[in-house]
């Protein structure tokens, strides 16, 4: 019988004199492997913290007001801003103007009081709107969420276009996600545009469009056709297309921002790894509806160390949508950083630029993370093309997991090889494995796709097709989506029978 | 050179292969572990959980009519991060989990919960001879663990000001109990919350106490181990109330007199009004037809709309939790 200690002993001796070899082992495997051909590392350092510290102390955040206006100067200037005289009026605005900084607490007072009359309320941000500083507008965007009233809302918003702060774009971006009164958007939009910021040109769609009260359709009308042909478009339709597709032509004003609205979009990327989630999403949609020249910084903060920051930053640039082209080379970097990888594959399909297609294929034919596979699979359905079609089929083939059979179905519809696989969609729509949604999603653009090319058939399916979609308002319960479900395959049925013949 | 350092390495390789040969008398018996991507792998073996969990709203998150219709189908991406989420080891935790691309029917799987970065599975003993190679993990125990989601919405935050918190009893204690009460039988993975209305009963009370011409109703948290309800923003609570007649039926429609509810950032001119644990709040019913006898009565509602907004129909859009009469 051996000593079981000296056993141990020796077992340890062994295992201690294997892990010292295989650290040899390691150590030469990789300096055999230093391949100056080697893709480049993407690089990681600290990016949003630095770059926030250097924009404040360009445009410093401005400190609190600590004088007080004469109470009596704040009266007097409320008062005659009521006054019918237009002359009169405008006298008021400049003694507010000069009024300055001091007299912002006052106005804001009474902007909030609900007790007083709305003539006074609205005079408050009037007088706010003319004292144009960042305290004053600091108020009117912070009112613009917080007041009660509509009408005051639409006159904060209104206001805020009078004061032309340009760093005030984030807080009047932020509430397009919020507002629910027509008017109020409205005067968002229009507030918007005035900075060229076009972002709530869809709204303006929307609202003219599905609003339910005729007066605010037409007032979205007008103001959306009066935007376009300010600024040389045919209608709303064109610039909206101009707006969301990136301004290819180059017809769209670009203003310089100042260091102002910098900081503030550094700010907003700095938001990106906050707990709360709205928190993160109202950064996000801010950093979504600013103009192009927010994308480096975008970009920049895609090497981050932080990893929330670089996958927020990759999302941000992904619902920029073509807005965003000029960071394809940089997306298509960051895919061989795995913490953000299929957010930059993601984002990749999202911008829909051919040029990442090579390397998204690659993805979708080798990738050994799932989650990067399916990224790539589905980003290559917008920024795919004719070379991506043979990856797709693998990627469907039956040996593959059904989520990315699934994925690559939804690719292959978009990239108009639809009828190859509704059948396939058709079984997943009433799959209890596969993910129905997606499947329901793929068919209904299949359907589209077909109706897109003008077959009658296809066009009275899309309507049927779409009149099942839930309002907006509607909670569906289980039975409900199986009884959509099973109304949707059978015009899936129907359709696939079409292409049968 | 690079050649060189190659064939050094390689040749260096075989002679350490060769040495570790001499050293081992006998290798361990190889562990036959397995690539989770899937939690349909892991019902092979733990079927009953699996079948617990299936029944779970965990299971649902990502298929919930529901859910779906409130985050537009998903097209509020932001709602994926907790419905499809990465692993919580992942991100680790009391940090926010990331979200995934595969398996999203899945929902909140038992790999979101239990796999850990080196891919064995978090677990209550530690096991090297079977495939998911559970680790001992107190982490899944704590708070912390259901934070990265479930504070989204508060309620962590809320249990913090609780004397639940104070005595350490956290989320799993009410919401994955020891089956039948036996630590051997492991926790239950139904995880009951806001979908069972057993369980919303079990987390309040309802009085009702005439106070001269006026009946008061007083609803107090004496379950719930945060604020009630809690979790979602769509999710109320409503105190109704109607006149009874002489054989004590109710009469007429229901008349809403209170409503506990987060709201949503854009319905501004709302205020929170949800009952914190150990709260206690008095509803006043003042209305003339008050004054013979009423019943009053607490529903519970997963989505905050009615279908008639002017004319709420509590028996058939909300769960009845208490019912309660007040005689002149």
């Amino acid at each position: 019988m051996s000593d079981p200690c000296v056993g141990r002993i020796a077992s340890r001796a062994r295992r201690a004199f294997a892990l010292s070899v295989l650290g040899m082992v390691a150590i030469a495997v990789s300096c055999g492997r230093a391949d100056p051909s080697r893709p480049k590392v993407f690089e990681l350092r600290d990016v949003v913290g630095p770059a926030l510290a250097a924009a404040i102390a360009r445009a410093p955040i401005a400190e609190p007001t600590t004088g007080t206006a004469n109470p009596e100067a704040v009266e007097a200037v409320l008062g005659t801003l009521d006054s019918p005289d237009s002359r009169l009026r405008g006298l008021a605005l400049a003694d507010a103007k000069a009024l300055g900084d001091p007299a912002v607490a006052a106005f804001a007072t009474v902007l909030a009081d609900s007790t007083a009359p709305p003539a006074r309320r609205t005079a408050a941000a009037q007088a706010l709107g003319a004292i144009a500083t960042r305290a004053s507008t600091a108020v009117l965007v912070h009112d613009l969420e917080a007041v009660h009233e509509p009408w005051l809302r639409a006159q904060c918003a209104w206001q805020l276009r009078e004061a032309q702060l340009d760093e005030v774009i984030p807080g009047l971006a932020d509430r397009l996600k919020y507002e629910i009164d027509g008017n109020t958007v409205i005067w968002i939009a229009d507030a918007l545009a005035s900075f060229d910021n076009f972002s709530g040109v869809e709204a303006l769609r929307v609202l003219r469009n599905t609003h339910s009260d005729p007066d605010v359709r037409g007032a979205a009308a007008e103001r959306l056709a009066a935007l376009a042909s300010e600024r040389g478009f045919a209608d709303g339709e064109a610039l909206y297309d101009a707006w969301y597709r990136g301004d290819p032509e180059g017809r769209l004003p670009a203003r310089t921002p100042s260091d102002a609205l910098r900081r503030e979009a550094w700010w907003h990327l700095s938001r990106l790894v906050e707990w709360d989630l709205r928190t993160v999403d109202d950064a996000r949609f801010a950093l979504v509806h600013m103009e192009s020249w927010v994308v480096p910084l975008l970009v920049e903060s895609l090497h981050d160390r932080d990893v929330y920051t670089r996958v927020h930053a990759a999302q941000c640039l992904g619902r920029r949508g073509p807005r965003a082209r000029a960071a394809v080379p940089e997306l298509v970097a960051a895919l061989t950083e795995p913490s953000l990888a299929p957010q930059a594959a993601f984002a990749l399909g999202e911008i829909g630029d051919r040029a990442a297609a090579v390397p998204l294929e690659e993805l979708a034919r080798s990738a050994r993370d799932v989650d990067l596979r399916i990224a790539a699979v589905r980003a290559l359905g917008s920024a795919g093309g004719p070379s991506s079609l043979e990856g797709l089929r693998a990627a469907w083939s039956p040996d593959q997991s059904i989520d990315l059979r699934l994925a690559a179905a939804g690719s292959l519809v978009r990239l108009g090889e639809g009828d190859s696989v509704a059948s396939f969609l058709l079984e997943c729509l009433t799959s209890k494995v596969a993910d129905a949604s997606a499947a329901e999603h793929a068919l209904g653009d299949w359907i589209a796709h077909h109706a897109d090319a003008g077959a009658a058939p296809w066009t009275e399916l899309r309507r049927r097709w779409r009149e099942l979609d839930p309002s907006p308002t509607d909670v569906p319960n289980a039975v409900q989506v199986a009884e959509r479900r099973a109304a949707r395959a059978a015009m899936a049925r129907a359709g696939l029978a079409g292409t049968a013949k | 050179m690079s050649v060189l350092r190659t064939v050094l390495g390689v040749g260096f390789l075989g002679a350490t292969v060769l040495a570790l040969t001499l050293v081992f008398e006998k290798p361990p018996p190889p562990v036959d572990t397995a690539v989770f991507t899937s939690s349909s792998q892991c019902a092979q073996c733990h079927a009953g959980v699996a079948a617990e969990w299936a029944g779970s709203q965990h299971a649902e998150a990502w298929i919930n009519p529901a859910v779906r219709a409130l985050s537009n189908d998903f097209a509020n991406t932001d709602c994926i991060d907790c419905h499809a989420p990465r692993p919580v080891f992942e991100t680790g935790l009391a940090n926010r989990v990331l979200p995934r691309e595969s398996r999203r029917n899945e929902g909140v799987d038992c790999i979101a919960c239990h796999q850990l970065p080196d891919g064995r599975m978090a677990g209550t003993i530690e096991r090297s001879d079977v495939a998911c190679r559970p680790a001992a993990t107190v982490d899944l125990a704590r708070v912390e663990f259901c934070a990265p989601c479930h504070d989204q919405h508060k309620t962590i935050t809320q249990w913090r000001e609780t004397e639940y918190a104070e005595k350490g009893v956290g989320c799993i204690d009410c919401h994955m109990p020891f089956r039948g009460g036996d630590p051997n039988l492991g926790r239950d993975h139904t995880m009951h919350g806001g979908h069972s209305i057993e369980f919303v009963r079990s987390a309040v009370t309802l009085e009702a106490v005439r106070r001269g011409d006026a009946v008061v109703a007083r609803v107090t948290n004496v379950g719930a181990g945060h604020h009630f309800p809690t979790d979602e923003r769509s999710r109320a609570a409503d105190v109704f109330w109607r006149p009874l007649d002489a054989g004590g039926h109710g009469v007429g429609a229901w008349r809403f007199a209170y409503r506990f509810r987060s709201p949503y950032r854009h319905e501004v001119e709302l205020t929170d009004t949800l009952l914190p644990a150990h709260a206690t709040r008095e509803v006043e019913i003042t209305d003339d037809d008050a004054r013979g006898a009423i019943e009053v009565a607490l529903f519970f509602k997963l989505s905050p709309y009615w279908t008639v907004p002017d004319r709420p129909d509590p028996e058939g859009e909300a769960r009845l939790v208490q019912r309660i009469m007040v005689r002149p």
